[in-house]
């Protein structure tokens, strides 16, 4: 029997944690039409930031009851990780300022190298179009992950085994609960960035860019900084998904390695999937497309997905049922954007207007204009 | 927007002076001449036409004066200043625009949005503070929205604010930038073929509008333009080129009529 509120919480921070991530690809991409295919590498930016740097910084702190110099304990724990991180995380437990401060520091750290990274992305971002622009950000991200997977310094001594992140939320007792709440505000302050990122005029001018970059160079537009500002914004957004994703002990786990956090299925294409079922540039479609997905995939598919596919005659097909069932999310979601792309093209709710005033605002103002105009004819005739 | 109040009928002091013009402009691709000592002279508030077949040279000048292209001989004088050495979107911030024969608007972008893309010095387009201080730009972004609305007023595109440029005729799309043009500041508007591609009858609208933009808010405008007899009655100056040369200039009425300019057309 599945445990309800356990259910609740994993369906919750993934798709907290999706959402993000979305968002940030919808910035890069949605928004301002950068294809950004090694979108992976920024959210494992966040990952990165979490079992390494905020493990090092509580290895310092926690020094002395280690037994070692806090240099020594900030070498330690990546060389020595499962060992010393147990000690590490029994320690945090009992230290909530510590453990608070960690968090902070991570999304802080999170979002300034996300950015860093984005930026540097950016210059081919300026100088690549489309396919070229595409393949260059996909091997980017690959290159990255094979080298961050062999660094012993920032992922280990065993590729495979990764990191163990340490517990930031053990503190409050119900380390599931906890960070299942945190990540879930994390995705609310999200919501509520996007939507007033959309309409403003910084919005209105990303989709200006991305519609026609001619004509925006035409009214005196810099492309070049408006590229530039997207890749940031949105890859720091991507990372701060990945300190998320390291945050919830239900999707991370308690430990990560380079091959979860750069997965290029998890964290580039289901991200533009959801994109493209919820709408490019249309934060509500992304809202509703990453719950009503999210909610299906972690509730009944991946619980009931072997009787499903028992239930069906895949055998018949020359399908094994065994494979088909664990791959049952991925038939089902690509079932489904074939669906939206036939029906709905633009996405469940297309892109919507940049409302930097608000639309009875706007309406009042037109009215206005009107009657002005009305008024000046008739100064014309007298 | 104060000044259209009442005050339409009034002529602004400097209407009817030249605002720009060309002196002995040189243009040669190679061993082709394609200006050959060009002059012609745009009145401040008035829509002057340049006429003539394909390869005449229209173009060309056009490219000359947008700053597209710079002559080896000759000058351009706009408002006063030389600008014959000056890149097109410095030229831009003087007021002189040039739209292009096939628009280009941002298509999922309403109109309204269009023409407001189009403004200077937004304070909201730092996207690092726009979605966090909204304070910041709230008071220009309202500015100049009535500023939009009125402009879109004057084009009448105005009933079509909150549709897709998706959504619009070739037309109204050429009307579209028409506003975005004024928005950005201009009052020289250079037009290559604005008649191209669009119904007769819209043409009449479209021009009806361009008379208006010109007697109401003074605005200057070059119109290039093949079907002559489409337009005539709508411009008040005309010139005729053929072969990279002015072969004729003065009332619309007698250019048309100027027999070189008949034969130009008709290739003798």
């Amino acid at each position: 029997m599945v445990n309800v509120v356990s259910l609740a919480e994993i369906i919750i921070s993934f798709i907290a944690i999706y959402y993000i991530l979305t968002v940030a690809l919808n910035i890069k991409a949605g928004m301002t039409g950068i294809p950004d295919f090694g979108h992976a590498m920024f959210f494992a930016i966040g990952g990165i930031v979490v079992a390494n740097f905020a493990a090092r910084i509580a290895a310092a702190f926690v020094a002395s009851q280690l037994g070692v110099s806090p240099g020594e304990a900030m070498q330690l724990v990546i060389a020595e990780n499962t060992a010393i991180m147990v000690k590490i995380n029994e320690a945090l437990a009992t230290k909530p300022l510590l453990s608070i401060m960690l968090i902070i520091f991570s999304i802080v750290v999170a979002l300034l190298l996300g950015g860093l990274l984005g930026w540097i992305a950016s210059y081919p971002a300026l100088r690549l179009r489309g396919d070229y622009l595409a393949i260059m950000l996909l091997t980017a991200s690959e290159g990255l992950r094979i080298f961050v997977m062999y660094t012993k310094s920032i992922m280990g001594s065993t590729p495979t085994v990764g990191l163990t992140t340490p517990a930031l939320f053990a503190f409050t007792g119900d380390a599931g609960l906890w960070s299942t709440v945190f990540v879930a505000s994390l995705a609310v302050i999200v919501y509520l960035f996007a939507e007033r990122f959309h309409n403003s005029p910084s919005g209105r001018l990303f989709r200006a860019v991305r519609d026609d970059e001619d004509s925006a160079e035409a009214v005196g537009k810099n492309i070049a900084k408006v590229r530039r500002d997207a890749m940031i914004i949105g890859s720091a957004i991507a990372a701060l998904a990945g300190v998320a994703y390291s945050f919830s002990t239900w999707i991370a786990g308690s430990s990560i390695a380079a091959q979860s956090i750069f997965d290029r299925v998890l964290w580039t294409f289901w991200p533009w999937a959801l994109m493209i079922l919820g709408g490019m540039s249309s934060n509500r479609g992304i809202t509703l497309a990453t719950i009503v997905v999210g909610a299906l995939i972690v509730g009944p598919i991946r619980i009931y997905k072997n009787q499903i596919a028992a239930a069906l005659p895949v055998d018949k097909l020359g399908f094994d049922p065994g494979n088909f069932a664990s791959a049952l999310e991925f038939t089902l979601v690509a079932l489904l954007i074939l669906l939206v792309l036939l029906f709905r093209p633009k996405g469940v709710i297309p892109e919507p207007p940049s409302y930097t005033l608000k639309p009875n605002e706007l309406k009042e103002l037109v009215k206005e204009a009107g009657e002005q105009l009305e008024l000046s004819e008739e100064g014309q005739q007298s | 927007m104060s000044e259209s109040i009442g005050t339409l009928r009034l002529q602004r002091k400097g209407d009817g002076e030249y605002v720009l013009w060309t002196e002995n402009v040189v243009k040669r691709f190679g061993g082709i001449i394609a200006l050959n000592k060009v002059n012609i002279k745009l009145r401040k508030g008035k829509i002057t036409l340049l006429i003539g077949p394909n390869g005449s040279g229209k173009t060309t000048l056009v490219n000359v004066i947008s700053g597209f292209l710079t002559p080896e001989e000759g000058k351009v004088i706009y408002k006063g200043k030389d600008i014959t050495r000056l890149p097109p979107h410095d030229r831009v911030k003087m007021g002189l625009v040039r739209t292009f024969q096939i628009p280009k608007p941002f298509q999922n972008l309403t109109v309204l949005e269009n023409v407001m893309v189009a403004a200077e010095g937004n304070p909201g387009e730092n996207p690092y503070i726009a979605a966090i201080f909204r304070g910041k730009w709230k008071k220009f972004e309202r500015e100049q929205v009535e500023k939009a609305f009125n402009i879109l007023k004057w084009v009448g595109l105005v009933h079509k604010w909150d549709s897709k440029a998706s959504d619009l005729s070739g037309g109204q799309l050429k009307l579209l930038e028409i506003a975005r043009a004024i928005m950005k500041g201009a009052d020289t508007i250079i037009m290559d073929e604005p008649a191209a591609g669009i119904n007769p009858v819209l043409v009449h609208d479209l021009f009806d509008r361009i008379v208006k933009l010109s007697r109401e808010r003074h605005v200057t405008f070059l119109i290039i333009e093949h079907r002559i007899g489409l337009v005539g009655k709508y411009v008040d100056y005309a010139y005729a080129m053929n072969m990279g040369e002015v072969i004729s200039e003065g009332e619309p009425e007698k250019v048309f009529n100027d027999p070189k300019v008949l034969e130009s057309y008709l290739g003798g």
